[in-house]
Formats: structure tokens, sequence, C-alpha cells
């Protein structure tokens, strides 16, 4: 059950998000949000001075307003910025056919002026919102996200296969599933390149995880093994291939039809696909959100309590140590897949209990960071610097 | 000394993980199979399940996870102490 848009792609969530075109308008957005506490705030530090990733910003900031989780949106924008806010908000409303409304400070009045107008608006959407009714739709219009964050030698074999069984299901239904974090492909090169559907993308994937390892060397020099954290070595892994092998489970079994760029509007019904992408995990799961994914399975073996404002964020915890050290579901974790070698439960029974988890939560259940607004941040990755 | 549960993911792995930390002497078992522990071993760790010599290849899900850089007993701790991978990554 879910809110099908204009465009007819269908979102698990019916969010109002204030969303900052640039990091010089964050402030006014924060003020925004604490006008009106039932929108959600999407702020970020990126948006200008960076001559190189002009073009990518863009993708990146219609493609989370694209996302169906939104109803609809204030973008907010400060004026001096290389792109337009007003600009960005059309071209979303006519491709989306939501209301994506904009402000710009520097021609809105400035300040407060701005900001009540912002406000007044952002009220008027969660109005309209509020209208809308959830409707049956399939499991084909879901774009899943897979994400994994502070893993240790448990997560491979406890949260990531169970995870991978929801991905293969998903494929089945029609879905797309989104696999990412290349850092965390090192090693598993062969693997995921003889998975592909074609030799071509089988390229692809080998070229883009050699590239990402020579840069990884080229930072880290004779350490390079280690581009893991010290939580993952205290968690029992000790190389990069180590945790790779781990991660990938969460990918499933389907064959791999393609990779696209960070933040690519990828569609549903594509499979299982591989976006090229960091392993840090608030930059990953903003590049899934504005590929369009409207839920996360986020695997864990350290406890990470990062969420995401717009999208639902299952998390796995792949050790039951960690699950009860962190409070459970008031740590923000939702599942409990240590308990498959503790034996209280098992691998079958896991996977069905991730599954049913998927589909409660696409049809309103709350995750448990969502109960307890853990919430998250939205992270633009920009390989490129600023000047 | 004490039975401490282990696992071996694949059967051509040359590392297992216990699931509980070892004391040296304690048995580790992992299925039909049994290692004495070495020494100390944290929970989820690795440890040997033969001896493998510096340079060799440690194969952890069936595939090579890095290579000895020292010399490993079977039933020692496997970890940064003695298991590398750096030279597996692409050079410039």
């Amino acid at each position: 059950m879910g809110f099908i848009r204009p465009d007819g792609r269908v979102g698990i969530r019916n969010h109002v998000a204030v969303v900052a075109n640039c990091g010089c308008g964050s402030g006014l957005v924060m003020r925004v949000a604490a006008q009106v506490p039932e929108a959600v705030p999407l702020i970020h530090a990126d948006g200008c001075s960076s001559p190189g990733e002009y073009v990518r910003w863009k993708r990146i900031i219609k493609g989370v307003l694209s996302n169906p989780n939104l109803h609809s949106a204030v973008l907010l924008g400060v004026g001096c910025e290389r792109y337009d806010a007003r600009e960005i908000a059309a071209q979303v409303s006519a491709e989306t056919g939501k209301e994506i409304a904009a402000y710009v400070s520097q021609d809105d009045g400035g300040g407060e002026a701005v900001i009540q107008k912002a406000a007044e608006k952002t009220r008027q959407l969660l109005r309209a919102a509020a209208e809308c009714r959830r409707q049956p739709a399939p499991f084909s219009s879901l774009i899943f996200g897979t994400e994994c964050g502070g893993s240790d030698a448990l997560s491979g074999i406890t949260a990531n296969p169970a995870v991978g069984h929801v991905s293969d299901w998903v494929a089945a239904q029609g879905g797309t599933v989104l696999l990412s974090e290349v850092a965390e492909f090192f090693g598993t090169e062969e693997i995921l390149a003889g998975r592909a559907v074609t030799p071509e993308v089988g390229e692809r994937i080998r070229r883009m995880i050699y590239q990402e390892e020579r840069e990884v060397r080229a930072c880290m020099g004779a350490n390079a093994s280690r581009i893991i954290e010290r939580g993952n070595m205290d968690g029992g892994l000790t190389t990069i291939q180590e945790k790779a092998l781990g991660c990938i489970r969460k990918g499933g079994t389907s064959p791999i039809t393609d990779v696209v760029e960070y933040a690519e509007p990828v569609g549903t019904g594509r499979g299982l696909v591989i976006m090229h992408g960091p392993g840090y995990d608030p930059a990953s799961l903003t590049g899934l959100f504005a590929c369009g994914a409207q839920v996360f399975f986020f695997t864990t073996g350290r406890g990470n309590p990062l969420g995401f404002p717009a999208a639902p964020c299952v998390k796995v915890c792949s050790n039951d140590g960690t699950f009860r050290k962190v409070g459970g579901a008031r740590g923000g974790m939702d599942i409990n897949a240590g308990l498959v070698v503790t034996g209280a439960l098992s691998m079958e029974a896991l996977k069905d209990q991730c599954l049913d988890m998927l589909k409660a939560v696409c049809s309103g259940r709350e995750t448990a960071s969502e109960q307890h607004r853990y919430g998250g941040i939205m992270c633009i990755f920009s390989p490129t610097r600023a000047f | 000394m004490k039975e401490i549960t282990g696992i071996r993911i694949d059967p051509a792995d040359t590392v297992g993980i216990v699931l509980q930390a070892a004391r040296a002497g304690d048995c580790i078992r992992l299925g039909t199979e049994q290692v004495t522990a070495a020494e100390a071993i944290p929970a989820n760790h690795k440890v040997a399940l033969r001896d493998i010599p510096v340079g060799e290849a440690v194969y952890k899900y069936g595939c090579p996870i890095g290579y000895a850089t020292a010399p490993i007993k079977r039933g020692e701790h496997v970890h940064v102490h003695n298991l590398d991978s750096e030279q597996m990554l692409q050079k410039g």
C-alpha cells in the first residue's frame, strides 16, 4: 500500500520536505522546520564553490526532490549559487507533476520574510498531503536500497545473507535493488562481474572497482588493505576483502543488470543494479534516495544509529551482543539477526522476518529509528574540492 | 578448558571464526571439526584451521582475503598482526 504520485511512482511515506538548495541556505531551512515540525528538513553543506560538482549537484538535488516518498517540497535557495532554486523546482514539477515551491532568500525579502513565506507554503503543502491515502500498489514499484555500516565478522553470515534474501525477492517481483559502497567490493571483482548480464557490464564493474582500489592505494599506500574502520577490526574483520565478501551478500544472487552513477535516476523493473558510490553511509544513503530508493535495509554489527530523514531505514543487527548493548529498538535496531548464531532463530525464520518487515514498512509500519526520530542527514558525495 | 562453538563458512576456508571468546587450550568445535585454541581469540575473530606459511593466501568464504605476513600455526588468532592484503589491490 503506497502513495501513487502524479507520475505513477509510488511513495511509501508521504513527507513534505523543506530542502536547502545550497549550504548557505541551511540555517534558513532549519528555521522553517522549527516552525513546521511535521515537515522534513533536508539540509546539506554543498551547492557552491566546487566547479567539478555543478552538474552532479543538479542531478542530486533533482533526484532527492523527485523521490516519491515526498508528496511535495519547498526548495529554499540563497540567490547567488550556480543553480537557481526556481529553475530546479520548475523542472522537477514538470517532470513529476508534484508541487515543488521555490523561494530565493535574496529575492524574496531575506531572513525572517522568506522564512515566513516558506513556512506558510509548507503548512499549505502539509494540508494537501493530509488528503492523500494509501492505495494498493505492486512491489514492482519498489526501489530497494541496501547499505551496511559498522560491519563486523558476523555481518556476512547473519544480517547480509538475510537482506540478500529480501533483495532476491524484490528483484523477482520486478522491482529494482540497489547495491553500492564500491570500496566495499574490493576482492569481489570476479564474483560480481561473473554475475553481470553482459560482458560489457562485467567490464564496467571491474573497471569501477579497480579504479577505486587505485584511489585508495594512492591515499593510503601500504596501509590500503585497512580501508576498514576501527570498529570493523574490533569486530573481527581484518582486510577489506574479508569485509567485502560479506557485504556483497546483501545484494542477493540476482544477475547484475547495470552500473549507474551516484544519484542517477534508476527506475523500477531493473533487477539488481550497482550504484557507483562511496562506502560512507550518510553519502551513500543520500545517493540511493536520489536514485529513487523508497526504503533501505541497513545491516550493522556495531550498532550504527544512522537513518535517513525521508525514507525508512530498517536496521538489521548482525550481532546479538550489539543488539542488546545498544538497547534493541531503543537503539534504532529493528531486527536481531545475531540470534541465528546463538541458535535462537533459524536462518529461514530470519529471512521470513526480514521480508515480513519490508512488506509492513512499505505499508506504513514505522521503523525503530522513525519511532525514536533518530533521523539522519542529507549528505552529498562530492569527490572534488571546494575553492 | 571450555568448548567453544566456531563456524567454517566454506569447505575451502583455512580460517574459521569463534562465536565466543576463546582462551588458550579451549576446544573450538566447527561442525564436525575440532581445533585447540593456541592462544586467546576474541569473539567473532578468526582462528587458523591449519598452518599457513608467510606469503600464502588465507581463505574465507572460499576466497582469498589476504596472505600471511607472519608464520601462522593451526589454532592461532588470525588478525592484523599476521594477515594483510595490500598487495592484492590494484597498483597505479
